[in-house]
């Protein structure tokens, strides 16, 4: 009898100690502590021209993609965080509208003054990595931001590329100089 | 004077890749999550409504010249299995609950700042989690061909918002597909979904073995750093070496989201035509426990277990040997 009592006792205690581990653990108070690592996540500062914009090109009229080759020059990523375990990151793009100023003076943007996002793409073209392996994707129309690179990496690394981008321009389109913003988001 | 040594200044011989640019990078991590690869890039938390959470993050400028950098907090989602900004940025939950130490840095060449992102989520929050990014930003700088190009770089946000105890996360590896390429790279299609309650950034690797004449291949790395939304259902692509054989392979590919890991295995054979795709395999799992904590669980069950075992057998043998003192003593009376 005091044999069976005890091995259902011992039973329980093997049980309970078993659950007891695996539970998930209960509010925690947050206890921090410093992340090791040195380095950071960097994104390069685009390669710019201080002078005025310059003019798309004098394009005829007509829904046609025309391509800047070398538009944004180049974009360059570097992740040197260390003791991190995992160095993976993305980065995506998005644009504003483009337009040009007021041509047909009515205080207005009017749809013949405006390349909307939609009609804007993005190719990040080859992207040369080392630490770790970079994809580019293309965004054919960015009418919200969109994926262009990942990098898959379990150490330091860094990735660049020269986009190009793709702008279809509407019959009704008119001739000027368009201008917008393009934003790289690095996480 | 001659003679006089100065301490050497030893710079450490890293292979770092050269950085120039405006950096971030995420500095504390709670203890209870330091082992988890996530936590220690993203700002990961789970709190109940009317709790608060915060981080600090270290920006730096390293452009070659004093910058003005905007820090702010921009909501995000998970879109085609990839983390992107959200389209309405400034808007939601996480914007309206999170707020930085400074919303602008002046940063000379080479200097580095602290800021404090603090999330305050209300009494009144609904349950479920939310994506947001602490994005540090660069002047918008115009280029050649008339567009404005603005850099940011930033750490993810993901909180969980619920009850006293964190929902857990969870994924299943459904199928394995074999394909080529149109160039001829043999390629493997995982179809993975997140059957848990947070989302995940996946990554593994793929082995093959058991292949023509004993051959083994790999691990080939997982190529896209897919992020799984909650319910959400994905192929992830792992390329292979062109020179490997048709098969048939054995193909076992492990997973992982932070400290979560599985693995699954099916037997494949790749098409031998460019551009073509094998039927899909169904995926078996391979190990009964898939976590960390499964198995420090399953272990401290068996070591409690041996122990009870242990004592069961101590206090068999110490009453075998009192009855049996008890017999010889009657035989004597």
């Amino acid at each position: 009898m005091k044999l069976r009592k005890l091995f259902a006792t011992a039973a329980a205690v093997a049980i309970t100690g078993g659950l007891a581990a695996a539970a998930p653990s209960s509010a925690d108070t947050t206890a921090t502590l410093s992340v090791t690592s040195s380095g950071s996540l960097t994104i390069t500062e685009p390669a710019g021209d201080a002078t005025t914009p310059k003019d798309l090109g004098s394009l005829s009229a007509g829904s046609i993609a025309a391509s800047a080759p070398n538009a944004l020059g180049t974009v360059s990523v570097s992740d040197t965080r260390s003791g991190i375990l995992n160095n993976n990151w993305t980065v995506s793009v998005s644009t504003t509208d483009f337009v040009t100023p007021d041509k047909n003076a009515n205080s207005t943007v009017d749809a013949n003054e405006t390349i909307p996002k939609a009609s804007i793409g993005y190719t990040p073209g080859t992207v040369t990595a080392s630490g770790g392996t970079a994809t580019g994707s293309i965004a054919a129309s960015l009418t919200a931001a969109t994926n262009v690179v990942t990098m898959l990496a379990t150490g330091q690394n860094s990735a660049s590329w020269a986009p190009t981008i793709q702008f279809t321009i509407d019959n009704n389109d008119l001739a000027g100089t368009y201008t917008g913003t393009f934003t790289h988001s690095a996480s | 004077m001659a003679g006089a040594l100065a301490p050497a200044i030893v710079r450490a011989q890293s292979q770092q890749p050269e950085q120039r640019g405006l950096g971030i990078r995420l500095t504390e991590v709670p203890t209870d999550r330091a082992d988890d690869p996530r936590a220690n890039r993203y700002i990961i938390d789970h709190v109940e409504p009317g709790e608060s959470i915060s981080r600090r993050i270290e920006v730096s400028n390293t452009t070659g010249e004093a910058k003005t950098v905007r820090v702010y907090v921009g909501a995000a989602e998970i879109r085609q299995a990839r983390f992107v900004p959200a389209e309405e940025e400034d808007e939601g939950d996480i914007v309206e609950w999170s707020s930085v130490s400074t919303h602008t840095l002046d940063l000379a060449d080479g200097e580095r700042s602290l800021v404090t992102v603090t999330i305050d989520v209300p009494e009144g929050a609904s349950g479920g989690e939310r994506y947001g990014v602490v994005w540090a930003e660069l002047p918008g700088v115009p280029t050649e061909s008339g567009a404005t190009v603005v850099n940011r770089v930033g750490v993810r946000i993901y909180l969980s918002v619920g009850g006293e105890e964190e929902p857990p996360s969870d994924f299943e590896i459904s199928t394995l597909t074999a394909r080529r390429t149109e160039e001829g790279v043999p390629q493997i299609l995982a179809q993975v979904t997140n059957t848990g309650q947070r989302a995940l950034d996946m990554s593994g690797e793929l082995e093959l073995t058991e292949g023509p004449g004993g051959l083994r291949a790999g691990p080939f790395p997982a190529q896209l750093g897919t992020t799984l939304g909650i319910g959400d259902t994905a192929d992830i692509t792992i390329d292979l070496d062109p020179e490997i054989p048709s098969g048939p392979w054995v193909a076992t590919l492990t997973l992982q989201s932070g400290r979560l890991e599985k693995t699954s295995e099916a037997t494949i054979t790749f098409p031998d035509e460019a551009g073509e795709t094998a039927a899909p395999v169904e995926a078996v799992p391979r190990e009964v426990t898939g976590t960390v904590r499964g198995r420090a669980a399953l272990a401290s069950a068996l070591v409690l277990l041996l122990i009870a075992l242990g004592l069961l057998l101590f206090f068999f043998l110490r009453r075998r040997r009192r009855d049996e003192d008890e017999e010889h003593e009657h035989v004597r009376a």
